[in-house]
């Protein structure tokens, strides 16, 4: 349950990332990985008990599942693979790296425009 | 609706705290082990046994993760070694900042290979970077040989796999080349150790192999 945690980053670095901290929060952006051990449920669930009743309890969290993608050091081939076995499908080698599937990043942050401003 | 670009890791406040730790660690020529594993697989029991068969050939400081009691660290400090013990109150894994904390603690003793005993759980602590040189994560063969499989993660980012209870089994389901197959598949460059805690099998190779990465 460390989706709790990594929540509360979320939230501080938007906070950070605002132009004026009334900022009003349509959507943050995410990209996750499959091989990031971070649960997308159990972190929009967290994400909404630590924002209730906050500013941001109507922000949402647009998640962007990343696959895990792997390239062969043997025939260069690049594959994405829903086993967790890093194996080349196309030449059995287990000489294989990790190009995706790690990512845990804030892409972007949707905000409502301040209408006095326009 | 304006949009703002972050391109941000949700993570980075820990990985730069965690390089800090890196550098640190490199400045006073520590090798570094995070010990990972599920709750139960002997971490403290190899730490206890790792200590006492280098008989003083080696310098170990240990830092001790756990949900709660000090119990860990009551066990290591038999062995008169510099340990400290981090709480983490309910925490399922350590932080580099908590790694940082701790190690100030024991800084000034004279020690060249630092453990960290990560909290038990296989897949939490996979995120968290502490400053670490490798990870070690440790495997009991009552724990059943798929396990590699479910937690591809923390398999994938450690450099060294220790079969732990070895003796057992004859008596658990466990297909010890399936399990090693299993953790390869996931990791071909795992360097893999068979070890008993009860009856000392492969803890000699274990501390040799330790002793040869000592940064004199």
């Amino acid at each position: 349950m460390h989706e709790l945690s990594i929540a509360q980053e979320i939230l501080s670095i938007v906070k950070a990332s605002l132009p004026a901290p009334n900022s009003k929060v349509i959507s943050i952006k995410l990209k996750i990985g499959q091989l990031s051990g971070v649960l997308v449920d159990s972190l929009k669930f967290s994400f909404e008990a630590i924002t209730s009743q906050t500013e941001f309890e109507n922000s949402q969290l647009d998640i962007i599942e990343v696959p895990v993608k792997i390239k062969c050091n043997n025939c260069s081939k690049v594959s994405i693979i829903s086993e967790p076995i890093f194996v080349c499908p196309e030449c059995d080698s287990f000489n294989v790296e990790l190009l995706e599937g790690r990512e845990l990043e804030i892409v972007e942050i949707e905000i409502e425009d301040n209408l006095e401003e326009i | 609706m304006s949009v703002i670009t972050v391109e941000r890791k949700v993570l980075e406040k820990n990985d730069q705290i965690a390089q800090k730790n890196r550098e640190k660690f490199k400045s006073k020529n520590l090798f570094v082990m995070n010990f990972v594993s599920s709750p139960g697989s002997g971490k403290t029991s190899i730490i206890e046994k790792t200590i006492e068969h280098s008989q003083g050939k080696i310098k170990f400081g240990i830092i001790e993760g756990d949900v709660q009691t000090s119990l860990d660290a009551e066990r290591v400090n038999k062995f008169n070694v510099p340990v400290v013990q981090i709480v983490t109150n309910g925490g399922c894994h350590l932080e580099a900042n908590l790694v940082r904390d701790a190690y100030q603690n024991i800084e000034n003793e004279d020690f060249e290979v630092l453990i960290i005993e990560n909290v038990g759980n296989l897949v939490c602590p996979s995120n968290y970077d502490l400053g670490e040189d490798i990870k070690v994560v440790i495997l009991s063969t009552t724990e059943g040989d798929d396990k590699p499989l479910k937690y591809p993660a923390m398999f994938r980012n450690a450099s060294v796999l220790i079969i732990n209870k070895i003796d057992l089994i004859p008596y658990v389901n466990c297909n010890l080349d399936e399990m090693k197959k299993n953790a390869l598949s996931i990791n071909p460059n795992l360097k893999i150790f068979e070890v008993s805690c009860k009856t000392n099998q492969g803890i000699d190779e274990w501390i040799n192999w330790i002793s040869e990465r000592v940064k004199h």
